[in-house]
């Protein structure tokens, strides 16, 4: 992994709070030494972070409520993130912490079912700096444990690194001229997309769909188109003119939860992604068409017997991976 | 008169051999067998009504049973009129049959085989196959075939069928040995038919084939085994028959040879007397190595090297924990050694009764035996000595003295001259005797438990429930006796998963109860260790097991010992030496793990609820005063000197210890002891946010305080109890705890605690957004100031109102909070507060983002901007 062409995640923080309540972040120290002196600290950290989840977030609440949404978690590693390690860990506050790779497992699906208000979710977070240059780490290591209601319910990890501003201006450049140079490789919708039914990737919103109608290819493969939703605060483009995290993210799960419902009839309203692992390869420009390319697996059960799907995706754009992930679709009642 | 009861029951009376008088009717033979099985015991009535009757007696049952001792008592008159009569006597809770051993063939028979196992372990196979055989000719049939079994006679049948079998096994070993095997082909091949599950018979055969000559009848007899064991069994012959099976396949020559041949014992002279003779120089007589002996590789060499290089006089001494397989290990260095010591290796069991070593001159007698020399019946010491010393001169011999007692038992054993050297096993070093060289063997590490486990029970197992076996062999604490326990009982149950094993292991009250089986017994040789130890000794082990599992610092171990520091290392030392304790490094000594749960059994059983008691107040102090020291430590940057080793790491390091030591102190009714050490440990809990030991705690020392009228501790409780509610927020717990906190506060008048359950609920307001009322609470806590007595309260309303002001918009106001918060943390010498109180005026001169530290470390994070009209 270079960091120059593999971080492209922005934290999305605006994002993310919306519709949150208040919560806390603990910092436990092992050692006071760098809390007392605030000289930051250059081993594990580890971190609380502890509240209800959404109950009026315009993406995650949308839908038939079934389950509290696992992105909570990503959004929630994407939000402070880059916090601790500018407080933390002494990063200059002018470096962007952008993450380059997410893996979540859920671990009790059971725990994930929505009851009648908020649960509880507390995320322990143990984060150890990577590819320290002077005493300043250049990327951070995230491991995550997630309890809904103190029942212990998912693992994952998380990587980001920090670009410097000047780096990160080169290469957002860079990326830009890199995809526009190649017209012989454009990769555009045949015609119009038309989004799919919002029900079919469990929304209920039609603002909220960001794939359209998938086109079947051979060997049961799908390919779907991502859509911007540029009336959507939470699913729309950053700044600097690239695709939001959260969109991306919403993405690969839209897209995982289609092609399990057309690949063995999962019932979209019921699934939720039991796994997902994902890697980011570069940036996703706003104004070019993202194509996204799904292979489902053979249909298995996990340890309770509910029925699973595995999904291989690949984002591109122009031909040029922008991200591949795997995820497990399960569907619970 | 005779009584015999191996076979039908048959009663001789003075008339003789001609006239029995067995009684006709049943439950009459029933409760004669009874008294006869348990002859000098006192038989309850209660057995004896369950005996006749099972679960279902009559309501006359107690009547029946007197009209029954009645009718048995005429029976024994007519037997012999002279004494009959007085054999029978009623003792309560029952009736004693008194006996002599000579009128009874059941006690014949032990006594038989008895002697017999001793001179087959003193290498007399002519004496031992002799006594082996009157033994076995006792028997008439099971025992007492012809009278209906109860609970009791059925469990007396199954344990004397086991030692009939055990003696008809010693006859065909010694027989082996005395060159017999050609004899004994015939005879084994019909044991082996009516016995087809029995391996050892099945290998006495192979082995006795082998020696006749007849190796492929021998292979033949092995190939059958498996074929059956594999049909009805679907398992392979056990480790030794397959060693054995190898060892033919290979022709190995060693299996040739009997004592007969070597002359290693009297088996040929054992009947010369009077005179000295010189026996046969060379011969071995070892116990087969232990064939699922695995590890120990880096000890092994060490000791074939000492050995391979020993100067004159020089011995190799393996001393260790109960269990953990000295004797497997000396046997194992004597098998490999072999090339080294051509005149011969001995092996002689230096306390072959529990409690009871051999005296020096009686093993100075057994060894010269085992080398075919006989002195005059009544050989002095020196005479003994003398003729031994001469059969280690000028020879290369390898003596294995296994359970060494003394010093003074060992000196007239050892060599002391060159070429010859002994492996001495004991668990004190002999550290007094020249020439030691010791090895001291620890529990086997993870992964050489992990080889000992596979070896024993084959591979599947640990294949199949891997998770469990680590489980299992942490259980065991990685001692060999533990692991091979476990192992056979698994061998013996094959229904029984490994889960289920540990399922009943996880549960320390019974896991030396449940490591036995047969006469493999973990707990034995730890308790013997245990009882061997002086008095003072005892004690502190058994108080040691108050401590938890792991590593110990010596101030806990004092403090439950109550000694100082040199009265506890000197028992810590003594403990180290009787190798019930294991020394470590810096972190301190440790218990093993199964003798820890030995000291947990005698601490309940030996000490008294008072003492117990005692001694845990005496270590929650301790861990109070550590907990406060290591607190200053960390926020003073003031060493003291005599704090905890690695002060950051400390409560990390001793949480679980900590949670232990409260809830001891709880139930044992030490209230204070529980609420003071919880209220040393407030701090660390909420530094680490350790939610789950917070709670438990708490809740404890909350039911503490209230049992023993403590109303402050009771406030301080639920006010720090309202901090974790607080801190994990969940606001209404929060709430709830912070109001009873300022009730109780209030009606004590405990100011420090009234201001700070104020402030509490001063922030549960400003996190609702209602200004007004979190104004009104601070103004009260200020109020309730207990003044510059307390500093840390002050700190806290300060704290507050700083953020409160935040949140009005008054930077200004926040910056005077703020700078008073900092003045109070420098009054208070405490650096956590300072660096915090720096940070917060910072954020006062930059003014606030959606992320505030409120409390050190804790920050809230609010929502941004408003949210956006849901479009849905």
């Amino acid at each position: 992994m270079t960091i120059e062409s593999t971080a492209i995640v922005g934290p999305g923080l605006d994002h993310g709070l919306l519709g949150h309540a208040t919560r806390h972040l603990i910092h436990c120290p092992p050692s006071w030494d760098h809390f007392l002196l605030e000289a930051p600290s250059s081993r594990e950290e580890r971190f609380l972070l502890t509240g209800d989840t959404p109950s009026a977030h315009p993406l995650f609440n949308d839908g038939p409520g079934h389950f509290h949404d696992p992105q909570l978690v990503t959004e929630a590693v994407q939000e402070i993130g880059g916090f601790v390690g500018h407080q933390y860990f002494g990063v200059p506050e002018d470096r962007p912490g952008l993450f380059y790779r997410f893996g979540l497992g859920v671990t009790e699906v059971a725990a994930w079912r929505a009851g009648r208000g908020p649960a509880r979710m507390t995320t322990e977070l143990r984060a150890t700096p990577a590819n320290t240059v002077n005493g300043v780490p250049r990327g951070m290591d995230f491991h995550l444990e997630v309890s809904l209601d103190d029942v212990p319910c998912a693992t994952g990890t998380a990587s980001l690194v920090f670009v410097m501003p000047g780096l990160h201006r080169r290469q957002v450049a860079h990326s830009r001229w890199a995809v526009q140079a190649t017209p012989e490789l454009a990769d555009e919708p045949a015609g119009p997309v038309r989004p799919v039914d919002p029900g079919a990737v469990g929304r209920d919103s039609a603002a909220n769909v960001v794939v359209s109608e998938p086109t079947q290819a051979s060997h049961g493969r799908l390919s779907t188109w991502v859509l911007l939703r540029r009336d959507n605060p939470v699913l729309g483009a950053t700044a600097d003119g690239h695709l939001a995290g959260t969109l991306l993210m919403e993405s690969l799960r839209q897209a995982s939860v289609v092609t399990a419902g057309r690949a063995v009839g999962l019932v979209p309203e019921r699934a939720m992604l039991a796994s997902c692992e994902v890697h980011f390869r570069g940036y996703a420009e706003a104004d070019l068409p993202v194509r996204c390319a799904t292979v489902p697996g053979p249909i298995g059960r996990d340890a309770a017997g509910r029925p699973t799907v595995p999904v291989t995706l690949t984002l591109t754009q122009n031909r040029r991976t922008v991200a591949e992930a795997r995820t497990t679709v399960v569907q619970d009642f | 008169m005779r009584f015999r009861i191996l076979g039908p029951m048959e009663i001789e009376g003075s008339a003789g051999p001609g006239v029995l008088h067995t009684p006709q009717a049943a439950k009459l033979r029933v409760v004669l067998g009874t008294l006869l099985v348990r002859a000098n015991q006192v038989v309850s009535v209660e057995s004896l009504v369950t005996e006749l009757w099972r679960e279902e007696p009559p309501r006359t049952a107690t009547a029946t049973l007197h009209v029954y001792v009645s009718q048995l008592r005429k029976l024994l008159d007519a037997v012999d009129p002279a004494r009959g009569r007085e054999l029978l006597h009623t003792q309560p809770p029952g009736y004693r049959l008194s006996l002599t051993p000579d009128l009874l063939d059941l006690t014949a028979f032990e006594e038989l085989y008895r002697l017999g196992r001793e001179a087959m372990a003193d290498g007399r196979y002519r004496r031992a196959a002799d006594l082996q055989r009157r033994a076995i000719a006792l028997w008439r049939g099971p025992l007492l075939s012809d009278t209906p079994h109860g609970p009791l006679l059925e469990g007396a049948a199954a344990q004397l069928a086991e030692a009939g079998g055990a003696a008809l096994d010693q006859r065909i070993r010694a027989d082996l040995e005395l060159g017999r095997h050609h004899e004994l082909i015939a005879e084994l091949r019909s044991l082996a038919a009516e016995h087809p599950l029995r391996e050892e018979l099945h290998g006495h055969l192979m082995l006795a084939l082998y020696r006749a000559g007849r190796q492929a009848e021998a292979l033949q007899a092995f190939a059958e085994l498996r074929k059956m064991l594999v049909a009805e069994l679907a398992i392979e012959p056990g480790p030794p028959l397959q060693r054995l099976h190898r060892r033919i396949l290979a022709g190995d020559p060693g299996l040739l040879r009997t004592a007969a041949e070597t002359g290693s014992a009297e088996t040929v002279r054992e009947d010369a007397d009077g005179t000295a003779s010189l026996g046969i120089a060379a011969g071995t007589a070892l116990p087969a190595a232990d064939p699922v002996f695995t590890g120990r590789g880096a000890a092994l060499a060490q000791v074939e090297e000492l050995l391979r290089n020993a100067p004159a006089g020089s011995f190799v001494a393996v001393a260790g924990q109960p269990g953990v397989g000295k004797t497997a290990f000396a046997l194992e260095v004597a098998h490999r050694s072999g090339p080294y010591f051509p005149d011969g290796r001995l092996f002689l069991d230096l306390q072959p009764e529990p409690g009871r070593p051999l005296p020096a001159t009686k093993a100075i007698s057994t060894l010269l035996r085992r080398r075919g020399v006989r002195l005059a019946h009544g050989a002095g010491a020196g005479e003994l000595h003398d003729a031994w010393q001469e059969q280690l001169t000028d020879r290369q011999l390898l003596l294995v003295l296994d359970n060494a007692d003394s010093e003074a038992q060992l000196r007239p054993l050892l060599p002391t001259t060159a070429g010859s050297s002994a492996i001495v096993t004991a668990r004190r070093l002999p550290a007094g005797l020249g020439g030691i060289r010791p090895v001291l063997l620890d529990a086997l590490d993870p992964e050489e438990a992990r080889l000992l486990f596979t070896a024993a029970v084959g591979p599947e197992r640990e294949a199949a429930e891997p998770a469990a076996v680590r489980e299992l062999l942490e259980l065991c604490g990685g001692l060999p006796l533990a692991v091979r326990v476990a192992a056979a009982q698994l061998t013996a149950r094959p229904h029984w998963s490994v889960a289920s094993l540990v399922d009943r292991l996880r549960d320390e009250r019974f896991r030396l109860g449940e490591l036995r089986i047969g006469e493999l017994d973990t707990r034995a040789p730890l308790l013997r260790a245990y009882q061997d130890a002086r008095p003072e000794l005892r004690r502190a082990f058994r108080l040691l097991g108050l401590l938890p599992a792991g590593p110990f610092g010596r101030a806990a171990a004092g403090a439950v010992l109550g000694l100082s520091p040199a009265g506890t290392t000197r028992l810590l030392d003594g403990l180290v030496d009787d190798r019930l304790l294991v020394a470590g490094d810096r972190a301190g000594c440790q218990l093993p793990e199964l003798l820890r749960v030995l000291a947990v059994e005698r601490l309940a059983e030996e000490e008294s609820p008072q003492d117990i008691g005692d001694a845990i107040e005496r270590l929650c102090a301790e861990y109070a005063r550590a907990a406060g020291q290591v607190a200053a430590v960390l926020t003073h940057a003031r060493p003291s000197g005599d704090e905890p080793h690695e002060p950051a790491a400390w409560f990390t390091r001793e949480r679980d210890a900590l949670v232990r030591a409260v809830r001891q102190a709880h139930g044992a009714g030490r209230w204070t002891a529980a609420v003071r050490l919880v209220a040393a440990l407030d701090g660390h809990l909420e530094t680490h946010a350790a939610w789950g030991a917070w709670a438990e705690t708490h809740a404890l020392a909350l039911d503490a305080a209230r049992r023993c009228g403590d109303r402050a501790a009771e406030a301080r409780t639920l006010r720090s109890l309202g901090d974790l509610a607080w801190q994990q927020r969940r606001l209404e717990e929060a709430e709830e705890h912070y109001g009873l906190a300022r009730r109780i506060a209030e009606e004590t008048g405990h100011r420090t605690e009234l201001s700070r359950a104020l402030v509490g609920l001063a922030e549960l307001r400003m996190d609702a957004g209602d200004g007004a009322a979190a104004d009104a609470l601070l103004t009260a806590a200020l109020a309730a100031d207990p003044g510059p007595g307390d500093p840390r309260a002050r700190f806290d309303v300060l704290r507050a109102l700083g953020f409160h002001a935040l949140s009005a918009g008054d930077h200004a106001r926040a910056h005077t909070r703020f700078t008073a918060c900092l003045d109070l943390a420098r009054t208070l010498h405490d650096r956590r507060l300072e660096s915090f109180a720096r940070r917060a005026l910072r954020t006062a001169r930059s003014g606030p983002g959606h992320r505030l530290e409120v409390r050190p470390g804790v920050w809230r994070l609010h929502e941004r901007r408003p949210l956006p009209e849901p479009a849905f």
